[in-house]
């Protein structure tokens, strides 16, 4: 009996017990479109021999809803409406890049109140972002509890969004020059009209600690379960260079090891007034994307907490005309979504709306590493290593 | 069901079996879209639809006996969301949340989307908003029960409604 | 940013390659096609930009069926873009090439970054590009027997067809009413 159950030699008991060598015929496995793990729509071709599987196909287009060509037949501001809904876990950082890229060719800066506004909203989607994500994750590995703890953790954070913008999570909030005057009841007066509402530093400040006691309890919860560790500790490794070469970003990018991120190089979100650490893991395993995701969590609530401290006083727009053209022109602007890379490429040729808008989105250039990845890997683990890329399917067809 | 055919359920019956389904609905999570994200606020702690009588996760639609089609159907996808319809058995109601599948939405004039999932299948109630909030799919869901307790059940035992897939 | 070694690329750049433009902080080096794999080679290479980000393409032409024209008269012809990037500094740049719109065809880029793969299928679906040496050039999006390039600027969208764009009236009729049309 005990010899049975030593298994120390041989790494799995399955390639143990094919050793024999039979000749067997590889078998189509269809994972999808339809299935609950799949974060939408998303739909894997998977050839597996026995347990293994031997190559993986995904098959995109279920969500893909046109947003380039859609984007050349509206004007900039119907854009930002468009654009909330890419990746539709964190809207307000789509957003972003978007208005920026347009307010350069249009040589115009937000002033500085409406840029910590921004500053913090983005972080707070991201909060919001990671927080689906460790939920979810966790439910996929299998364990329930973690999903309904980071739901209402989430909505904590969605209030705050909420009362701010109006949305829970398209707010639709920028506009080319500034900040949509808020919903909340804040002071009126002409000069500043309706500005953030009241109470929600303190409500930010709440908030944030509940965010970073949520965070302590999901590292003991989930990062403390033997189960998870398993299940996520050493598989689906991916390089540094195999990342890079895929054009693999953000945490995914990070937690393979590469130090890089796109905050530290914006110049239009005021990110070089703060101090925040930029969190690396070391293996590129399942285990450290979901480490390097949830610390980022906290350094977030830290971001937003110096945010809310240093808020300048001030107006929320620049002024603009009342018709937006958009001189000619082309600009790349990139930012960090919660996902990883996001850039828009506007061409504008003088109109109401660009001529041609180019949106790279990150789950898109994160998930094509996925053939590459799952090769010869075990089909349990592909649930596990496919929800460790935390992609949206919104992000992935556009 | 030859008996129903002919002379129709008794009304307390009727309505003791239209309270009781009313409030037993197997819910089948066709989450497509940003509202998928809603569903999930709403069986998330904070709003939890189970005390509707809302029971998520059945191990397929045949087990099914509500669907709500949350977020934005495209062409590609389509003849999924029809073949996992057919599949649930009768009586099946739908739900239909958010602009994106109650009319095409924002992407109405999209060359991939399909402009509303009532040209696939039926529609019982019609969720607005993009996406809607939890509390308006909740209103959705408190008026399709209603819907199901007026129902007759002569109508919905027809027997050529009742061919199997 | 780092401005100085910003400014080291951006010479750096400019003397390596002959037709560089710098547009808001974002370098583009324009090239010929025959010369696409191996810009794209030189860049990994000796400026090690190993970051492939994106691949794109833009329909240049005069006459579209949908959104505003060019403001002044162009050659039609397709705008193929990469970015490449790396991550240190961040340094950034972008590659385009002008190809005939008859045969399009351009040498893919699988050789030199294995990521360009679904870039360079989504152009092909988009806009009806030939990527030459790809493995496997097929539909990404669109059903298999979907008819045409979506992204040309040729290409109409029929919802608009039957229902011209609701933004042009400021507020539509109630149908109720009768005042106005609903359009």
């Amino acid at each position: 009996m005990d010899d049975i159950l030593n298994t120390g030699n041989v790494p799995y008991i399955s390639e143990a017990s094919v050793s024999v060598e039979i000749e067997t015929e590889d078998m189509t496995l269809n994972i999808g479109p339809q299935h609950p793990s799949t974060h939408g729509v998303l739909r894997l071709v998977a050839k597996v021999d026995g347990e293994k599987i031997s190559s993986v196909e995904p098959v995109l287009g279920y969500m893909h809803r046109g947003y380039e060509k859609l984007a050349e037949v509206r004007t900039y501001p119907q854009i930002t409406t468009l654009v909330n809904r890419i990746d539709w876990v964190s809207g307000f950082a789509n957003e972003i890049p978007f208005i920026a890229a347009t307010e350069k060719l249009m040589e115009i800066e937000a002033p500085e109140r409406a840029k910590h506004i921004r500053l913090i909203l983005t972080e707070m989607a991201r909060i919001a972002s990671h927080f689906v994500f460790n939920g979810a994750y966790a439910l996929e590995i299998g364990a329930l509890t973690p999903i309904f703890l980071a739901m209402e953790d989430r909505e904590r954070i969605l209030d705050l969004i909420e009362s701010v913008t109006g949305g829970r999570f398209h707010p639709n909030f920028n506009r080319i020059g500034g900040v949509k005057p808020a919903a909340g009841s804040g002071p009126t007066t002409k000069k500043n009209v309706q500005d953030l509402p009241a109470g929600f530093y303190q409500e930010t400040r709440d908030a944030m600690e509940k965010v970073l006691e949520a965070v302590e309890r999901m590292e003991d919860l989930v990062g403390g379960n033997e189960v998870f560790k398993a299940r996520t500790k050493g598989v689906g490794i991916i390089s540094k260079e195999l990342a890079e070469e895929y054009g693999v970003s953000g945490p995914i990018l990070r937690a393979s090891g590469v130090k890089f991120d796109l905050r530290t190089q914006t110049d239009f979100l005021p990110y070089d007034k703060f101090e925040y650490e930029i969190p690396v893991g070391e293996n590129g395993d399942c285990y450290d994307r979901w480490y390097v995701r949830l610390l980022e969590m906290r350094e977030s609530a830290k971001i937003i907490l110096q945010a809310i401290d240093s808020m300048p006083s001030g107006p929320l727009q620049t002024k603009v005309p009342k018709v937006i053209k958009v001189p000619k022109g082309r600009s790349y602007v990139r930012t960090e979504n919660p996902k990883g890379e996001m850039g828009y490429y506007v061409i504008s040729e003088g109109g109401l709306g660009p001529y041609r808008l180019k949106i790279r989105t990150p789950s898109f250039s994160n998930i094509s590493i996925l053939p590459v990845l799952l090769e010869g890997q075990l089909l349990p683990d592909l649930i596990a290593i496919m929800g460790s890329l935390d992609f949206v399917l919104g992000d992935v067809d556009r | 069901m030859g008996v129903v055919d002919k002379f129709g359920l008794p009304k307390p019956i009727s309505s003791v079996l239209n309270w009781a389904r009313s409030y037993s609905l197997w819910y089948f999570q066709f989450g497509l879209a940003c509202c998928a994200i809603e569903v999930m606020a709403v069986s998330g702690p904070r709003h939890d639809f189970m005390r509707l009588g809302i029971i998520p996760l059945p191990a397929s639609p045949r087990q099914a006996d509500l669907m709500v089609v949350a977020g934005t159907v495209t062409d590609k996808m389509a003849p999924a969301v029809k073949r996992l319809y057919d599949q649930m058995p009768e009586p099946k109601y739908v739900i239909s949340m958010g602009s994106c599948s109650n009319s095409g939405g924002p992407y109405w004039d999209s060359y991939s989307v399909t402009k509303g999932v009532d040209q696939l299948i039926p529609v019982d109630v019609y969720v607005p908003g993009c996406p809607p909030r939890p509390e308006a799919l909740q209103e959705g869901i408190i008026l399709l029960q209603e819907k199901i307790r007026g129902e007759d059940m002569k109508e919905k035992w027809k027997a050529d409604q009742n061919e199997p897939v | 940013m780092n401005p100085s070694s910003n400014a080291e690329f951006i010479e750096s750049i400019s003397t390596r390659f002959s037709n560089v433009e710098n547009e808001f902080d974002t370098l583009k080096i324009k090239v010929k096609p025959e010369e696409w794999v191996e810009t794209a080679k030189i860049l990994k290479e000796e400026f090690q930009l190993t970051y492939f980000s994106w691949l794109s393409a833009i329909d240049w032409e005069n006459e579209v069926s949908v959104g505003d024209p060019p403001k002044e008269s162009v050659s039609p012809h397709f705008e193929i873009v990469f970015c490449l990037s790396e991550s240190i500094e961040g340094n950034i740049v972008l590659v385009s090439t002008e190809i005939e719109k008859e045969d399009a065809m351009i040498p893919s880029l699988i050789e030199v970054f294995a990521g360009s793969n679904w870039h360079e299928r989504e152009a092909y679906e988009m806009f009806g590009i030939e990527f030459n040496n790809h493995p496997n050039l097929t539909k990404m999006y669109l059903p298999d027997d979907y008819e045409g390039n979506p992204m040309l600027k040729s290409f109409e969208l029929i919802s608009r067809e039957v229902k011209p764009w609701p933004g042009e009236v400021d507020v539509e009729g109630m149908p109720e009413n009768g005042s106005k049309e609903g359009n």
